[in-house]
């Protein structure tokens, strides 16, 4: 017996119930992935670049999608990997590598209307944003969005042990730099 | 008999509560950048329907190319009969496809060979020795 997820793909395939299967789609995660996109790329309109080209790709491949993982673990794979083109173009056009692009933007927080944090959540997004791209990426899920090592495997493709140890490495580099009374 | 009242009739699993807690810290942490990152007001309003207009358009066009392979190949194949039809391909004249044959002789053939390589290939019945009589010879030379 098909589990509703498959029903609900099969309805996203079809070209008949395709748009209204979308519209239930997009209402049902749009919220989710957003938070995950703006995350990765910090600035409200960056994300909203970002999380608009995801949905449209994500409409695109439907019918590609094999149902070899989740539906949602495939559309936060695909959400990842748009932060992460957009992140790259936007560094090389700068001349930046992406890790320098990362921290000029976490710089920029202080004076972004869309963030209100205060003075430690600012230091603790900038000691992320030093971060290589897969440990801040693990951090992310793993911190803040409390995601079980196995889901983020699937969504990053890669091993759970190997998360592990980007995630321990990630904290034991954000702690050293929140320590640190010089890091600003 | 009456039983005594069993004060806590449910049971949960053990360690249940310290889990508990554990999960609804989680809960708490997930909503920790959320709280530090803000939006513009009706933001999602505003995201979905971009979104749905945007795909909208995608699938609208994408619809108006859908014709099968086997009526292009058909419609294709229909252009080149009619043209052919209303030009149809002129037989070449003999004289023509000779001229074109000895023209590919002397200028590809011939021209690569020596005259010395060519007798070689000729043999000696090919050579009407005739025309050399001295009878022959006359005629010419009277003429």
């Amino acid at each position: 017996m098909e589990n509703s997820q498959s029903i609900f793909i099969q309805s996203l395939k079809e070209p008949e119930t395709r748009e209204a299967a979308f519209n239930k789609l997009v209402k049902q995660y749009k919220e989710r992935l957003y938070w995950h996109v703006r995350k990765i790329v910090l600035n409200h309109d960056d994300a909203n670049d970002v999380i608009q080209n995801t949905f449209i790709k994500i409409f695109l491949n439907l019918d590609n999608f094999q149902e070899n993982s989740t539906l949602f673990t495939w559309m936060y794979r695909i959400a990842t990997n748009e932060s992460l083109n957009f992140i790259n173009t936007k560094a090389s056009k700068m001349g930046l590598n992406s890790t320098e692009w990362m921290e000029s933007k976490a710089d920029n927080l202080e004076a972004d209307t869309y963030f209100d944090g205060d003075k430690a959540a600012l230091q603790l997004q900038k000691a992320i944003s030093t971060l290589p791209e897969k440990q801040r990426l693990v951090f992310n899920m793993k911190y803040f969005d409390a995601m079980k090592y196995d889901t983020i495997a699937d969504i990053l493709d890669t091993s759970v042990g190997a998360l592990k140890a980007s995630y321990h490495h990630a904290v034991k580099k954000i702690k050293t730099q929140l320590d640190d009374p010089s890091f600003e | 008999m009456i039983r005594p009242l069993n004060k806590k009739p449910f049971q949960v699993p053990e360690g249940y509560f310290d889990q508990l807690e554990k999960d609804l810290l989680k809960i708490g942490n997930s909503q920790k950048s959320e709280v530090n990152f803000k939006t513009p007001d009706a933001y999602f309003d505003t995201l979905e329907k971009e979104v749905l207009e945007k795909v909208s358009k995608l699938d609208h066009s994408a619809s108006k190319k859908t014709y099968p392979l086997w009526m292009t190949a058909v419609g294709f194949a229909a252009a080149i009969v009619l043209v052919l039809l209303i030009f149809p391909p002129q037989p070449m004249p003999e004289a023509q496809e000779e001229l074109l044959v000895s023209d590919y002789i002397e200028e590809y053939y011939l021209n690569a060979i020596d005259s010395y390589e060519l007798t070689a290939y000729m043999e000696d019945n090919d050579f009407n020795m005739e025309i050399y009589s001295p009878q022959n010879l006359s005629n010419e030379n009277n003429e």
